[in-house]
């Protein structure tokens, strides 16, 4: 049992403050009647209707798809959650305290949850949801085994809680992992660091050009979904764009032709991204790697490298400002890759070999192959790591 | 062409006409000096289009923060004779700006030509509210202490009211005040320090026939709902002080300041300089529209800050036609671009 009622300056969601144990099995019946039930209130409530964000989270939070992740793990039976999570989530984006959340209630655990000062309408109609589902009996053990709260990064809490705690999932820049390693833990807490991190695209120029007049608006989307929809600031959102295979002028200026005309109805420009994005155009403008840029009012600029810099990482955009090169085969990227890059977006090319490419050529980095479209995909897996082993217990018995 | 700007006793006398010839000539050749002397700025010119180049508002510019990302140079290093860095309040980064002895002059020069302009050539005994300057490195100057030190040839006798804690020193201002009885005074500050220690801290003091020079920007008064006029109103009444004059500058573009004239509300540019407002495609935009601030410098030599796009915004209000006889533009600045939330996943910091 965790008793936080000493700590000021603390704001506890529904006033608890007390955690009683009732850790579980992974995917045990009881979680996944409660996540899909939390799901059903959400659908329920009408405000939850005004943002995609929640929508697609209360989606995820739906039976079959939980059934569907268990089904990954074997020898779910001698699993047991760890004990106590302590989440530390991004402040600057409303969702991802929701999901850590529930990947600690999966996993069988006890939650304590930080969630963003900042009052987001998402996380303030999840709580609303979360209470009506709470109503129900059967889940007093979710009440009893999870805490929400708000305060400072620096509160005294941080520091007990993090002694206290099996398990930490720090959400975060560089810096706030370096500012939280400092604390010290329990021997034996296992902290998943989510970092900074690098993500690229590989659009094949055959298949795109195959597919291009047909489906352009759903390709078009999705890409869209991939970047601007995050500002182009979520560590998995594409920032170089390499162009796969024959050299294709057209089928390029045919993409972003298209991709211009979809952000001018969809995204909205003020004199802040303006702003940034003209100095992030003379910034990579002055670099001899540069060889042309080009751009479509504010709306989406394209820099096109003639050669890769030492640190491809630093070919980072936001608001829609792409870097852009041609390669003939993936070996060109062999030597680029680090271990800051985590998702790979593709178009037109095969996941297997993707995945053998990763594995065959050794790369120290890639932890996520996924489709045009898919970027911000949460899950059980992510940046590398499989919190189902992470954050469970096994318990080995002969 | 630094000669005539150096000898030029009027930095306010040139009408529309005259001053456009003027300052086109000078800052192409300036344009064309940069490009070849600095790589950097060459890259960027090359493969930014431009139209052919007609007039001021054909040239490039760059943003200002360009200086927090870039090492910009068009002089070999062993020429830097100073250095200046800024802040700046909305990134960490720090500017950096490298200044040759020659363009330090110029700067110094056309500072002296404009401030005299509005205060007269006597030199006064200066009342600086600001802590006494710690040397740090002698090459190396942050924004602020370069404002001060810029601004200081205009005083004859120093006297730094606020202590290493920040309170006053009372018993030093009463000597000063004693030893220049029968004189007037320049006071000069940031606007902040200036409303928050000397306004709100000093007791009525009569400096009737003082001059108060400031600048530094009005967002930290504005948060506290205190405008120009507020600001003015309150320190005449206070202190009889009847000359005050808000500058609007930058360090990236020391010297050629803009000074708010007696007129008030209403900064004049020099012939050192240029303004273009623009809009949020960087078009030129008329007379009362608001936008970008443009301003251009026929100053910076060293390195490449002669066009410079600002994140404040201002709008053009008059040309050669300001009640108080200057001639050129006069415009009024509104404010920095207020930052959007950006959205993503890298930030836990609450």
């Amino acid at each position: 049992m965790i008793q936080l009622h000493k700590f000021k300056n603390v704001d506890f969601i529904y006033n608890n403050k007390t955690l009683k144990n009732s850790v579980k099995r992974p995917f045990d019946k009881r979680i996944l009647d409660f996540i899909d039930s939390l799901s059903k209130e959400l659908f329920k409530n009408k405000e939850t209707r005004d943002y995609d964000d929640l929508i697609t989270f209360a989606y995820w939070c739906r039976r079959s798809n939980i059934e569907q992740l268990s089904l990954k793990y074997s020898n779910i039976n001698n699993s047991i959650g760890r004990g106590v999570v302590l989440h530390i989530t991004p402040s600057n984006v409303p969702i991802t305290c929701l999901y850590s959340f529930i990947f600690g209630v999966i996993t069988g655990n006890n939650n304590v949850v930080k969630i963003p000062s900042k009052k987001y309408s998402q996380i303030k109609i999840f709580f609303k949801s979360l209470k009506k589902t709470l109503l129900n009996q059967n889940y007093s053990f979710i009440k009893l085994g999870n805490i929400f709260f708000r305060c400072e990064r620096n509160n005294e809490i941080i520091k007990y809680l993090s002694l206290y705690a099996n398990n930490r999932i720090i959400w975060g820049g560089d810096d706030t992992i370096e500012t939280f390693k400092k604390i010290e833990t329990n021997p034996r807490c296992i902290d998943v660091n989510f970092s900074d991190r690098y993500s690229i695209s590989v659009i094949n120029t055959k298949s795109l050009k195959d597919d291009f007049n047909k489906k352009k608006n759903i390709i078009i989307k999705k890409f869209f979904n991939d970047t601007y929809l995050f500002d182009q600031n979520g560590c998995s959102t594409p920032h170089l764009i390499l162009w796969h295979g024959r050299k294709d002028t057209n089928i390029k200026k045919k993409f972003w032709d298209e991709l211009y005309r979809y952000v001018k109805k969809k995204f909205e420009i003020d004199k802040f991204i303006a702003y940034e994005k003209f100095v992030l155009q003379n910034k990579f403008l002055s670099k001899n790697y540069v060889s042309n840029y080009k751009k479509y009012e504010n709306y989406l600029h394209i820099i096109k490298i003639n050669k890769f810099p030492k640190n491809v990482e630093d070919l980072r955009g936001k608001f829609g400002f792409f870097f852009e090169k041609d390669i003939k085969t993936l070996n060109e990227i062999v030597s680029i890759v680090n271990p800051k890059f985590q998702t790979l977006t593709y178009f037109g090319l095969d996941k297997y070999k993707l995945l053998n490419f990763v594995i065959d050529k050794n790369l120290i980095g890639v932890d996520r192959i996924v489709p045009f479209g898919s970027a911000f995909n949460i899950g059980l897996i992510w940046d590398g790591y499989d919190l189902y082993h992470s954050l469970s217990r096994k318990i080995n018995y002969e | 062409m630094y000669k005539d700007i150096i000898h030029d006793t009027n930095p306010f006398g040139l009408t529309k006409k005259k001053k456009e010839k003027f300052f086109f000539k000078n800052i192409s050749n300036l344009e064309k000096y940069h490009t070849r002397n600095c790589k950097e700025y060459k890259n960027i010119v090359r493969k930014t289009k431009h139209s052919s180049i007609s007039k001021i508002e054909d040239l490039n510019f760059m943003p200002t923060s360009i200086f927090k990302n870039l090492d910009l140079k068009s002089v070999n290093e062993e020429s830097i004779h100073k250095k200046l860095n800024s802040s700046g309040t909305s990134n960490q980064n720090v500017s950096k700006i490298f200044l040759d002895k020659f363009t330090a002059l110029s700067q110094t020069k056309s500072l002296i030509n404009i401030v005299n302009n509005f205060i007269g050539n006597k030199r006064l005994p200066m009342i600086i509210i600001e802590r006494k300057c710690h040397k740090n490195s002698r090459n190396i100057m942050n924004a602020s202490s370069a404002a001060i030190k810029g601004f200081s040839i205009f005083g004859s006798d120093y006297f730094y009211l606020l202590n290493d804690n920040l309170s006053i020193d009372h018993i030093g201002l009463k000597k000063f005040l004693k030893k220049h009885k029968s004189s007037n005074f320049l006071i000069f500050g940031f606007t902040y320090m200036i409303w928050k220690y000397f306004f709100l801290n000093l007791n009525p003091i009569n400096f009737e026939n003082s001059i108060l020079i400031h600048g530094g920007g009005w967002k930290k008064l504005a948060d506290k709902k205190v405008s120009n006029k507020t600001f003015n109103d309150s320190i005449k009444k206070k202190f009889k002080l009847n000359k005050i004059h808000n500058y609007y500058g930058m360090v990236e573009q020391t010297g050629s300041i803009y000074m708010e004239c007696e007129i008030g509300e209403r900064f004049h540019v020099s012939n050192y300089s240029e303004i273009i407002i623009r809009d949020m495609n960087f078009k030129k935009l008329g007379k009362n529209k608001l936008g970008f601030i443009q301003s251009l410098s026929i100053l910076p030599k060293s390195y490449p800050g002669h066009s410079l796009l600002t994140e404040d915004l201002g709008m053009i209000i008059g040309e050669d036609d300001c009640p108080c006889g200057r001639k050129g533009k006069y415009f009024k600045v509104n404010g920095r671009i207020e930052r959007s939330e950006i959205r993503g996943c890298s930030d836990t910091i609450t």
